[in-house]
């Protein structure tokens, strides 16, 4: 199954990169260059995972991450952080984000992260239509 | 060493530490660039190994995007490094609109979170201030961070210098917005007593007024 991915960073050249190596290992991409954007798309265009910065001005990325899981529970969302610490990346755990990478990135981690985000969403909708 | 001189101590390493974090973060995101444009032709070659025509155009295109986020790292760099000596620096003679210039680049990252623009109105000769420049930073620095949230819908803040008549003058204009509440600055008086300098809000020009000394007294500090 192609997994459908948002990436979402304000750095456009980090975004559109990432975007292109996605899509040669079989992802179906779409770029959001911020938090706003991000929305935009999630409400249009179907969407299994998203990548999603962590710092980005406007709606930054913990906005972004509540008002995603608020309007679609069901998009898995990894989030990415440039810093060294990593409260702000805990935080996003406790709202539901599945899991957090730091930059500069391992492409083959983020891929494993997707593929594990689309088993545990597709298990989460078996789940949901077997509960009565 | 009594309570005051604590306090500014604890200050000064707040504020290298907020400049130091920001840099980095800034740094973080060019390597991060890097890596993935390096990533980027790692993909092509060993598409190319498996018969995939190579795209020679856009090799050179990421070659070039490679080189473009060197120079902007270089940059970074550059600024950090200036501002890191700015630290043991004693008093001497600083270029006004070099230093504000500086600092306007170093705040860029915080502006952009908020949504502001900092635009620097470029001077050809900039008025000389002879001071000690890690205070003069922290004192620009704490101006741009009060005019950011304060620059009304149009999210701009413009610095300009000027050789008034009292002295040379930093000026942070917010737009058209109205400054409403009273501005005392009390949190900045210790800095502004080092420096000698003057802060004052014009609230119907919606203006902030840095005024400094062309040259400080040695025993200030």
């Amino acid at each position: 199954m192609q997994p459908n991915v948002l990436v979402v960073d304000d750095e456009a050249a980090f975004a559109k990169t990432l975007a292109e190596r996605l899509a040669l290992r079989d992802c179906r991409v779409t770029v959001a260059l911020n938090g706003n954007e991000a929305m935009e798309v999630v409400q249009k265009i179907y969407i299994d995972v998203v990548i999603l910065d962590l710092a980005m001005p406007g709606l930054d990325g913990i906005a972004t991450l509540k008002a995603i899981k608020r309007i679609k529970p069901q998009i898995e969302v990894i989030m990415l952080t440039g810093n060294a610490t990593t409260e702000t990346a805990s935080e996003g755990l406790e709202m539901g984000a599945m899991d957090y990478l730091m930059k500069p990135l391992d492409i083959e981690s983020l891929v494993e992260l997707i593929n594990m985000a689309l088993k545990r969403k597709s298990w989460r909708e078996v789940k949901t239509q077997a509960e009565p | 060493m009594n309570a005051k001189q604590h306090a500014v101590k604890d200050e000064n390493i707040r504020f290298f530490g907020k400049i130091v974090a920001s840099i980095s973060h800034e740094i973080k995101n060019v390597l991060a660039i890097i890596n993935e444009k390096a990533g980027l032709l790692n993909d092509l070659t060993l598409m190319a190994q498996k018969g995939t025509a190579l795209d020679l155009g856009r090799i050179q295109a990421i070659s070039n995007d490679m080189q473009a986020q060197i120079k902007r790292g270089d940059a970074i760099i550059k600024n950090m490094n200036k501002f890191a000596h700015s630290v043991d620096e004693a008093i001497q003679q600083i270029n006004l609109m070099e230093i504000t210039g500086l600092m306007t680049t170093l705040a860029e990252r915080s502006a952009s979170r908020q949504g502001v623009t900092l635009c620097l109105i470029p001077l050809s000769s900039s008025p000389m201030v002879q001071t000690r420049p890690f205070l003069l930073e922290l004192l620009i620095w704490n101006c741009l961070q009060f005019a950011m949230p304060r620059c009304g819908e149009k999210k701009t803040v413009t610095i300009q210098i000027e050789q008034a008549m009292q002295g040379p003058q930093v000026k942070f204009s917010l737009g058209n917005n109205p400054i409403e509440e009273p501005v005392a600055f009390e949190n900045l008086s210790w800095l502004l007593e080092m420096v000698q300098a003057d802060l004052r809000m014009l609230v119907a020009e919606s203006q902030l007024i840095l005024s400094l000394p062309e040259k400080i007294a040695c025993n200030a500090i």
